[in-house]
């Protein structure tokens, strides 16, 4: 159950990179930088040495010099099942066209851990430049977490603590801040019947959040909530005070990603999600999404997402009087994942991809030539809910 | 996952141990005659082997020490992490008669071209440096040859490999023929280089959830392999 507190703590963190003054599934004008701090939340993903991306390239190809502590030479902070790895990762140099740094440091305490982190990106050339929107990032968060333990009964919790502030500059809309807080405190109870005796249990508790995000001359306010209170926590999300789905959350979610040690990790210490997203190609045709794969264009909401977190997982339904089956499936080697689609009585057709087991990858495939099928696979902190 | 895994092999003779300077390999059967005629390059050395040329691989243990009493050997593993779990080969040092292999993960390995040229393949070089992994140094016996599967990862599908080679050797201390463990090597013998190694495992078949020592990044095993030659 802690695993829970985890997840929600990765979950609202992510979602304190992003906002929009317009619906959460149109970000207008801010779609570019916002996208542009996505891919610069994982960077780490593509500075590797020996990477093909476009910036790994192009600090190979320059003065640059990495200096990467990764997380397994620095011990893990602590609280129940809640882990965060220790890391520092340092890119610079004279004649070096980016300067990028990302740490999260920290100590374990009694109860619990305490960790700061930073990132902090500036692009030095005109080269770097182009590669994204932003230009110019830094912020600083602090993350704390202690386990709680019920008076007097049985159970346990978790209380955590969240905060973020960073600004930037992004070359279509000027300079951005963004402040962040968030606290959350969730009990796990056990109730006791007369004799002792285990009778039931129940959460108690919540999570509440205030983003404040703002560009030069747009901005939002994000707010979100989750209450726990029986078995089902209950949430609810607004833009700029106007109420939003969970899936119009998703869609701003997954142009950012937590800025984590996985990236550097090999083995045992991160999570590989893989999802499969169908769209109506009239929406989203295989272009479109190619170039969206790409870090073009934007991404509407998908009729139908399946999600696997590792191993195999199966999603069996119906989308649009059409029999939808999504297969997820790993081995040491590779991950599989495919879709189905079949026309009742009639045609079927299926997209199947396979990924490394370690490496982020998006494939696009249509299907009954009219459905647009996105299938990604990608290292996370922790799988979403 | 498992941090450590002990394996207990029964030995059929008793074996007290020394390390040697090197694996020693024994081909009883005559087997690396028969893959040289059937697929050893006829290529020169420099252009089989290129200088300069790399490979990347995953690997499941770092090291394995094996320690033998009067009637069973015990082997002791530890799991790949970093260097060790994810690390290129790079072909270096070349000279008109022989070449290095080193890997990020401390592996070096001296390819002669003599050697390379009687064999077609530097598989023996390979086996005689598994002392990197493997400790102390024993005897390789090379067990079988026959037709093997793998596949290929390429833009997000599975592509079969079309000449895949099953090798299968026998890992000793103590007398030739002691019954020791099975480890399986699968050759990609339309490749001459570092990339002909697909795998290089333990088991007596190659199985996706084998623990190894060498797997190409990107090859994907399905199962058990077998059959005529290809």
């Amino acid at each position: 159950m802690v695993q829970v507190f985890a997840l929600l703590l990765i979950f609202t963190s992510i979602l304190t990179h992003a906002a929009t003054a317009q619906a959460a599934t149109d970000l207008g004008n801010l779609q570019k930088p916002i996208e542009a701090l996505g891919a610069l939340t994982s960077l780490m993903d593509s500075v590797k040495p020996g990477s093909t991306s476009e910036i790994g390239k192009l600090i190979d190809e320059n003065d640059c010099q990495r200096k990467i502590t990764l997380p397994e030479e620095q011990p893990q902070l602590v609280a129940g099942e809640m882990k965060v790895s220790q890391f520092l990762v340092e890119i610079s140099g004279p004649g070096c066209p980016v300067t990028y740094l990302l740490s999260l440091s920290g100590q374990q305490e009694r109860e619990g851990f305490s960790a700061t982190f930073r990132m902090a990106y500036v692009a030095q050339s005109a080269e770097a430049k182009a590669l994204y929107d932003v230009d110019r990032t830094d912020f600083t968060g602090t993350i704390t977490a202690k386990m709680l333990q019920p008076p007097g009964g049985q159970g346990g919790g978790i209380e955590y603590g969240f905060l973020y502030t960073g600004n930037g500059n992004s070359q279509s809309q000027g300079v951005f801040s963004n402040t962040s807080t968030m606290n959350g405190k969730i009990l796990f109870l056990v109730d006791v019947g007369a004799n002792g005796q285990p009778i039931g249990f129940r959460m108690e508790g919540g999570v509440d959040e205030s983003i404040k995000f703002d560009f030069k001359n747009d901005g939002a306010t994000l707010k979100s909530s989750l209450i726990f209170a029986g078995l089902t926590p209950t949430a609810t999300f607004s833009i700029n005070g106007q109420a939003v789905t969970e899936a119009e959350y998703k869609v701003i979610r997954d142009l950012i990603k937590l800025p984590s040690a996985d990236a550097l990790n090999t083995k045992d210490a991160s999570v590989i999600e893989c999802k499969a997203e169908t769209f109506r190609s009239i929406d989203f045709s295989p272009v479109d999404a190619q170039k969206w794969i790409s870090g073009g264009g934007a991404k509407p909401v998908p009729i139908k997402i399946s999600r696997s977190c590792g191993g195999t997982a199966i999603d069996f339904d119906e989308i649009e009087k059409i029999h939808y089956t999504a297969k997820f499936s790993q081995d040491p080697s590779h991950i599989s994942v495919s879709v189905e689609l079949c026309e009742p009585g009639s045609t079927c057709s299926m997209a199947e991809r396979a990924f490394l087991p370690d490496e982020s990858a998006s494939y696009v495939d249509q299907l009954l030539g009219r459905y647009t099928v996105v299938t990604s696979c990608s290292m996370v902190v922790s799988c979403v809910p | 996952m498992r941090s450590l895994i002990i394996l207990s092999i029964a030995l059929l003779t008793f074996t007290s141990q020394t390390a040697r300077a090197e694996f020693q390999i024994n081909d009883p059967k005559g087997l690396f005659v028969q893959f040289k005629q059937r697929f050893g390059t006829t290529l020169p050395f420099v252009q089989a082997l290129p200088c300069g040329t790399q490979s990347s691989f995953t690997s499941t243990f770092s090291r394995c020490e094996y320690r033998c009493t009067t009637s069973f050997c015990t082997s002791r593993c530890e799991d790949a992490r970093g260097a060790d779990a994810k690390f290129a080969l790079h072909a270096d040092e070349c000279t008109a008669d022989s070449l290095s292999i080193f890997g990020d993960n401390g592996i070096s390995v001296v390819v002669a071209r003599s050697e390379f040229e009687d064999d077609g393949t530097w598989l023996r070089s390979l086996l005689r440096s598994m002392g990197h992994f493997i400790q102390p140094e024993g005897e390789w016996t090379f067990r079988d040859l026959r037709s093997g599967s793998a596949s290929v990862l390429i833009g997000g599908k599975i592509e079969p490999l079309t000449k895949v080679m099953h090798l299968e050797f026998e890992l000793s201390f103590g007398p030739v023929g002691t019954q020791t463990e099975r480890y399986f090597i699968l050759l990609n013998v339309e490749k001459t280089g570092i990339d002909q190694l697909l795998a290089f495992g333990q088991g007596l078949f190659p199985d996706p959830k084998a623990d190894m020592f060498f797997l190409g990044r990107g090859v994907v095993i399905k199962g058990l392999g077998g059959g005529l030659f290809p």
